[in-house]
């Protein structure tokens, strides 16, 4: 981890070191989308099991996780173009969800979330499904990489790394039964909470549309990694894929 | 759930599952031993799984009802059916004739209870395939360590019966040992008879 914060400082102050004269320097808007994979997080207060004899406790419960975003960022670029190193300023919601249920199977799929136990009972609840969402600002750092001379479309390559700041998080659950209602925090409270920093290392392969010096579109799609566990409070985080937006302005 | 159609028009989605069968606290959830190889890890949670060592063989619940309570001529029988090895089926039943259920909720009754089975009031059957035989107890004991209640959405929905035991004893004149018992087990009216 620090070896790779280390990399990235020596590339952001050659960059600052580059731009002694005129070079590239763009400002924009991004957008994007991950889904995120991950394992359903371990915790004896969840039983969903089903009838496989050697299955683990959480076997089919489903885990989902995803991530949009929205932020601006600076571009500067190499010289010769080859390179562009950016930072900005990034809004993450994370959305994560455990349960059976879903669109498209039996809405009546439940799984027991144990609330209580003490010396002479054990207090199930029937969960249809909990929902957390979170919402992070943070700050992206990338090195693009332009290997071909930039034209209308250049294909380009990126790496980055995001550390973000949690600034709130919201938990709701539903119940089979909704005069289960006015229990909600007893689950919540059950969970843990998510942690309050994530960092995130992605790669990426773009399209850039647009000439050099113009406004540009690009469009890219790869990998991201979490670098921390303890994401969402219902599934642990490992990686995820998806799909990033920017338009940039020459400045 | 909010932003259901965000799933589905991802291309690549992640998940962890993919099944939906149905779920019931009556499923059992076999978590092994690391330390007793082949038994299940002792737990309070009601997993329905029970595990000894048979003369070192593992004789562990593989049915899906793992554990009966039949209580008849004030008798409370436990039956635990399971697989003695590989593949052969095996009946482990420990009789209690001073205590009589009335229902299955009268067995939080049992909860901190250890039973000495060389007592008078106590018996021990083993079944090997379809012979069942009375064995006679050398030493050994069988403790309810803990026996709870199951409330799911505020009702009662079984009891879970958990606890150890342990004994030697002789089967056909031939001394036997069943060491490092254990079980957590559920019960409810579909696992309880009284006639």
């Amino acid at each position: 981890m620090k070896k790779i914060l280390t990399t990235f400082c020596i590339c952001l102050v050659s960059s600052v070191s580059w731009a002694q004269d005129e070079r590239l320097r763009l400002i924009g808007l991004e957008t994007g989308i991950d889904a995120i994979g991950g394992a359903v997080v371990e915790c004896d207060c969840i039983r969903g099991e089903t009838a496989t004899y050697y299955g683990d406790v959480t076997k089919n419960l489903k885990g989902m996780m995803y991530k949009m975003y929205g932020g601006a960022k600076v571009e500067l670029h190499s010289r010769n173009n080859r390179f562009g190193l950016s930072a900005g300023l990034r809004f993450t919601r994370m959305n994560s969800s455990l349960g059976k249920s879903n669109e498209w199977d039996n809405p009546s799929d439940f799984f027991y979330f144990m609330t209580n136990q003490t010396e002479t009972s054990i207090e199930y609840l029937k969960v249809k499904e909990i929902n957390q969402t979170s919402d992070y600002l943070g700050i992206p750092l990338s090195l693009a990489w332009f290997p071909f001379k930039q034209k209308i479309f250049t294909l380009y390559f990126r790496g980055g790394l995001e550390f973000s700041y949690r600034l709130r998080t919201e938990t709701s659950v539903s119940f089979v039964d909704n005069a289960m209602d006015s229990n909600s925090d007893e689950v919540i409270d059950k969970l843990n909470d998510p942690q309050t920093m994530v960092s995130i290392i992605s790669t990426s392969a773009g399209v850039k549309i647009g000439r050099g010096s113009k406004t540009a579109f690009k469009i890219e799609i790869g990998p991201s990694f979490f670098l921390n566990q303890g994401t969402s409070s219902l599934v642990e985080a490992t990686a995820g894929f998806g799909t990033q937006l920017n338009i940039q302005i020459p400045f | 759930m909010k932003n259901r159609i965000l799933f589905s028009i991802l291309i690549i989605a992640f998940c962890s599952g993919a099944c939906n069968d149905e779920k019931e606290l009556q499923k059992s959830i076999y978590v092994e031993d690391s330390t007793n190889p082949g038994l299940p890890k002792y737990s309070e949670l009601g997993y329905n799984t029970f595990g000894a060592y048979y003369d070192r063989e593992a004789f562990t619940s593989s049915e899906i009802v793992p554990v009966k309570v039949v209580v008849t001529n004030g008798e409370t029988a436990f039956i635990f059916n399971g697989r003695k090895g590989e593949s052969n089926e095996a009946a482990l039943t420990f009789k209690i004739s001073d205590f009589e259920a009335q229902q299955y909720s009268d067995l939080i009754s049992l909860n901190g209870i250890m039973l000495d089975l060389t007592d008078a009031t106590h018996s021990v059957f083993i079944k090997n395939g379809a012979i069942e035989e009375q064995v006679q107890i050398i030493n050994g004991m069988f403790k309810f360590n803990k026996v709870r209640n199951v409330i799911v959405d505020l009702e009662q929905a079984e009891i879970i019966l958990s606890g150890t035991f342990e004994f030697q004893a002789l089967v056909d004149g031939q001394p036997i040992t069943v060491s490092d018992g254990r079980f957590d087990v559920g019960v409810a009216n579909d696992n309880f008879y009284k006639y």
